[in-house]
This record gives C-alpha cells, structure tokens and sequence, in this order.
C-alpha cells in the first residue's frame, strides 16, 4: 500500500508539475517582457533573458498612463459591486431560507436563472437604462399614451449613469451565483436556531444581525473577495459604461494601451501595466487565501 | 434562583392545528394544572412537537385558544408568553461564548448589564456550569451543552418550561443523570414544565401526569401509575411497558374469554368481542394452564422474554425470571391471572369497565392466582 500510494504521489507531483509549467509560462514572458526597454524588445522579439528596465517602465506607467487612476476605479468599482452582491444575496438567501412567504421558490428560481444571462448578453438594454435610469419609469407612464392624458405631455424623466463609479457598478451586482452559494450556506445553519432567537425575542432583523451574520463571516469574506474579482475582471460592460479614460476600469485601460500610434505596440509598457493591474487582486488573495479555501468549502468552525 | 411567579396553568381549548389539508391536531382539549411536570408522549408523527411549538407561539393555531396562567396568548408573541425553551439539538448561539447564550434573552429584552451578569451567574450555578462562562458551545461535552441550554431558559424566570425531546441527543447514561438533574431543577424552581418525548422511560420517571397523543388526539392523560396500570385505550396499552403489552382477539362467554380457536384463556365475565391486553411479566408459568409454544427467547440477564404461540396462532410475551431457562421450540403452559387482565372494545380501542387500579404493581401477581 504504501509503495502504491508513493507512486501515486509521484505522478500526482508530475502532473501537478506539467500543470505549473503551463500556467506559469505565460507569466515569465509577462514578467521578462517587463523588464525590458521598447528598443531592446524590438531587437530581440520576445525572449527571456530579462532586461533591466523594469522601474523605468514602471515609472513611464505611472506618470504616463492613466493606469494609477484606473486601477484606483477598479478597486472602487470592484468593492462597490461586491458590496452590492453580498447585499442582495444575504436578503435574499435569508428570506428563501428562514420564511416560508408565498413566492420564496419562483423569487428563488428567478435569481438563479439570472446565472444563465450573463450582462454581455443584455448590454443594449443595459446601456440604454444606465443612459437614463428613468427609462423604464417613463415606459411604464406613458404605456397608452396615460401620462399625456394627465398632464398634457408625456413623461421624460432624465438621469445618465454612464461614465460614473454607480453606472458601472450597479449593473454588475445583478448576479445571482452569490444568491445560490449563500442559500446553501445558510441551509446548513439548523433552524432550531432562528426559534431560539424567536423564543428569547430577538425580531427577524436582530437574528440577522446578531446571529446569522456573525456565523457566515467566513462564507462572506470568501463570496466577497470572489466577487471583487470578478467585477474586477469585467471587460465588455466597463468598456460600453464608461467612455472617459479617467472612469474607465483598469483592465479596460490595459487593453487600449494598445491602441495608441500606428508603431509596432509597446509590449513592455503593456506587461508593466498588466503587473500593476494583476497586484490588488493578487494581495487580496495572498492575504485572504486560508479564509477563501475555508469559506468556499462552507464550513465554520 | 426561583420561579418569583406563581405556577401557571396551561388550558388547552379546542386546539386544532392543520398544514393544507392534513389535520395534525383535531380539537384537542386539555388542562395541564400550575406547577406540574407534564410529558407529552406519542410516536414520531403524532403531533406532540406541533403541539408544543402551538404552546411556544412558534406555529399558529389554525382554531382554539391557548391560556397561559388565565391569560389567552395564542396572538401573543413567544417572547410575551412567560415561556422558555429547551430544544432538541441544544440551538445554543455557536458564536457567542456560554455566558452571552444564556445571557441574550436579557440583552435583547436590555437588562441592564450588572443586572444581566447576576442573573447569569445564577442560572449557570442552576445548572452547575459557573467554571464554563467563557468558554464556547463547541468547547462543551453533549451533556454541558444541554445544560446551558436549559440555563438559557431558566435564565429568563419564565412561567412555564417547554422542554423538545431535549434527552434524545445524549446517549444512555448521561440522559439518566439528566433525568435526575431536571427532576432536581423541578422540584427546586416549580415552573410548570411540558416536556415533549417519545422515549417512555422519561416519560414514566419525570412526569407528574403523561399525555399520550396518539395521531393528534389524546389516548389518555393521566399519572405514570395510571397510564402502565390502567391504560384507557389499547393504544396506550400497546404504547407503555417495554416489553410491550399483548393485545389477543378473544371473545367472552359463559364466564370465560377464549381464542377464535375455543381454547380457553382465562376466566371473565365479559361477554362478546374484545381485545385482551395483558402484561408479559404478568403471564406466570402454571402446570395446569393455557398450552403454549415457545418460539423466540431474548435472555436479558436479569430476565429472559419469551415469544410464545398460543393453539390459534396468535403470540402473546411472557417475561421470565432468571433461574430456568426456557428452550425454544418447548411446549409450556401458562395461566393469565384474572387482576391482569385489561379488556379492550376491539372497534373503538376504549377499555371496557376495568378493575381497580392497584397501589402496587407486584401484589396483583400474588392475589393473581384464579380463585
């Protein structure tokens, strides 16, 4: 047995290897890349023997680039829709879990079917109602021509969220995996405790707050850091919601280094970027790993 | 610590609970007196759960009124109720340290603190847990656990004690310490107490008078004595005692009850159907008696239990003493005493008019003897 499972260790570190080669490939040209000037890069193509410019570059990023400010928009925009996320998940994961109201199920359902429509497919409608939120307001009063028999005209209320932290943000927390993760975290809590808090006359809200949330802190800061992520990584919606490069997010910012001049593209300058835009979410994970892995695997112990 | 109010009593008036269509307590009726410990014991699904979280305010009622010391309080609020609770998987706050479970029952209700810590402090030297205030739910042993949570409900002097099949977690030995503790806690502060089992022992040993709910409706609900010695119903008869009562089909006549077979059983006046009940140490070995097979023997030590067939095939249990064993597969014959003997109406389940209550289970066998 123990022959056999040493061979499986061994072919298990092998593949892990392999697996390790493969990731980390991509990440030495980044890194390499970095390090070298435009001039050395054009020489000598990609290769990995590394340069020494790797300040330089850096320096030309942060004063040349709208890359610091763009990355301090991720970092508001990503916290934002977090926030929102967990928000609307926790409301709505503790009243499909603890009430037994009319509906819970279809409520339920409804959140969970918004996992199969991702943004990207709904960018248009998306775009026009960030454009002016009052959108479906006015559709609605002025269905059969009703607000103009009231008030004479029909009703054109105008706010535009393009171009601010809100426009962006607020249409990326419409998303339900974190609804579903929760729901299945808080079915493992016993109800017994809810009738408890009831019997020693804690209300719907003080059981929330006293009880359940302290006992899906691991759970939530793990959902939280998950999100940020994502919303961190978000392309196609930032890059319709915010024209403007100061709002722009930074992965957006990243790609349209790219796209100034006509010249062969500065990929030292882009890999210098792209580091700078990898590092909050990497120090996010490396700080909050043990409590990740802990709360993705929902136990709180 | 002491209850500072006066025993309440719980009325139970035309109670009726039901989910959808299904009926889980039709119109049940009862007085449960100030003061006492009352069991409330039935098989899963009887209701018993449903009728104390009606009593906790956890479930409406869908009719009736409940009175909690005079006062209606099926509107009220749980916590406006003068109740407390004990469950069956402790529900203790897994975050909050000993002190503050017991403690959150006065920090919502804003107890001011100094006030709040005496009472703390109390009720966990209730229970015996003063060394264990700071430590957490999962630091404590099953049985520590259980006592904080009945802290927890001491803690708020409530009027009246609901207690959700609160032994049922912990294993044998420790729920007789238990029965004993709580037994102990009682007698020392008096609440009124309804305790929900479907383990008979605890019911036997902790209870002042046992209800015996058999599909929402009550069997019977009496004392211990009455409940094992006069069952009201074949039910409860078949329900209490371990090994169970034997209910026969046999049919009265002439001055004796006989098996659908004619083989006599016993003697008694009784005329027409009925459904026998007897108890298995109550069946004695006599040489001139009824013929009986033996067909399975369980040796417990201090006594044996016997499966014996009687001539119509039907089975009746006979516990036996240590001493002889009996071999399987042996023809004996045994004789029922006549004080033994609990006659049942075969359609309704009602006990027929029965004989006294004895005072002492064991004199029935010696005057049992057929005259």
């Amino acid at each position: 047995m123990i022959e056999n499972s040493r061979s499986i260790d061994r072919w298990a570190t092998a593949i892990l290897l392999c697996g390790l080669v493969f990731v980390l490939t991509p990440m030495a040209f980044v890194i390499v890349t970095a390090t070298q000037s435009y001039e050395e890069f054009l020489r000598r193509n990609f290769s990995l023997i590394p340069g020494g410019h790797f300040a330089e570059n850096l320096r030309e990023v942060w004063t040349r680039t709208d890359l610091p400010r763009q990355t301090l928009n991720s970092i508001i925009v990503g916290a934002i829709a977090a926030t929102g996320r967990i928000a609307l998940a926790v409301t709505t994961s503790y009243a499909v879990v603890f009430f037994t109201g009319r509906g819970r199920g279809l409520v339920y359902a409804l959140v969970v079917a918004s996992i199969m429509l991702p943004l990207e497919l709904m960018i248009i409608t998306a775009y026009q109602v960030t454009a002016n939120v009052a959108l479906p307001l006015n559709a609605l009063a002025n269905a059969g021509g009703l607000w103009s028999a009231l008030a004479g005209r029909p009703l054109d209320l105008q706010w535009n969220l393009l171009d601010s932290y809100a426009g962006i943000a607020i249409p990326l927390m419409a998303q339900g995996s974190c609804t579903l993760i929760l729901v299945q975290f808080f079915r493992t809590i016993p109800p017994q405790l809810a009738r408890a808090a009831i019997i020693d006359g804690a209300g719907p809200l003080r059981f929330l707050w006293d009880i359940l949330l302290p006992l899906s802190k691991g759970p939530l800061t793990a959902l939280g850091i998950y999100m940020f992520i994502s919303a961190w990584i978000q392309y196609m919606w930032p890059l319709v919601a915010a024209s403007s490069p100061a709002r722009t997010m930074a992965v957006v910012g990243l790609a349209r280094l790219q796209e100034e001049g006509e010249r062969i593209p500065d990929f030292p300058l882009q890999m210098t970027g792209a580091i700078l835009v990898t590092l909050p979410p990497l120090i996010l994970i490396a700080v909050f790993q043990r409590r990740i892995v802990r709360g993705l695997t929902l136990s709180e112990k | 610590m002491t209850a500072t109010n006066a025993p309440a009593a719980i009325g139970l008036h035309g109670l009726r609970k039901s989910y959808g269509a299904t009926e889980v307590l039709p119109a049940l009726e009862a007085e449960l007196r100030g003061g006492e410990f009352t069991v409330i014991l039935g098989p899963s699904g009887c209701g018993k759960s449903t009728l104390l979280n009606c009593i906790a305010g956890l479930e409406r009622l869908s009719a009736g009124r409940i009175t909690i010391a005079g006062r209606e309080v099926q509107e009220a609020e749980p916590k406006d109720r003068g109740i407390a609770m004990v469950f069956q998987n402790y529900a203790l706050y897994p975050h909050m340290s000993v002190a503050g479970n017991i403690g959150y029952a006065l920090k919502v209700a804003r107890v001011p603190r100094a006030e709040r810590e005496a009472r703390i402090a109390a009720a966990a030297r209730i229970v015996d847990l003063g060394d264990y205030l700071h430590r957490r739910p999962s630091e404590l042993s099953g049985g520590q656990r259980q006592r904080v949570a009945i802290a927890r409900a001491v803690v708020r002097e409530p009027q009246v004690l609901l207690y959700d099949e609160p032994l049922s977690n912990l294993d044998a030995k420790l729920r007789q310490d238990m029965r004993m503790e709580l037994a102990g806690l009682h007698r020392r502060i008096g609440a009124t107490s309804v305790f929900v089992t479907h383990d008979q022992v605890e019911a036997m040993t902790l209870a002042d008078r046992i209800m015996v709910l058999n599909r929402g409706r009550i069997e019977q609900f009496a004392t211990p004595q009455e409940i094992y010695h006069a069952p009201a119903t074949a039910f409860v008869a078949g329900f209490i005692g371990a090994p169970a009562m034997t209910l026969l089909d046999v049919a009265g006549e002439g001055g004796w009850l006989r098996l659908s077979d004619g083989t006599v059983l016993a003697r008694h006046r009784h005329q027409g159907a009925a459904l026998l009940g007897i108890r298995p140490e109550q069946v004695l070995a006599d040489p001139a008696g009824v013929p009986a097979r033996v067909i399975y023997r369980e040796d417990l030590g201090a006594h044996s239990v016997l499966t014996l067939q009687l001539g119509d095939g039907s089975r009746l249990q006979m516990a036996a003493g240590p001493g002889r064993p009996v071999a399987a597969s042996s023809d004996i014959r045994i004789a029922l005493p006549a004080g033994a003997l609990h006659l049942f109406d075969p359609l309704t389940g009602r006990a027929f008019a029965r004989h006294p209550v004895p005072s002492d289970a064991m004199k029935v066998q010696d005057d049992a003897i057929p005259s």
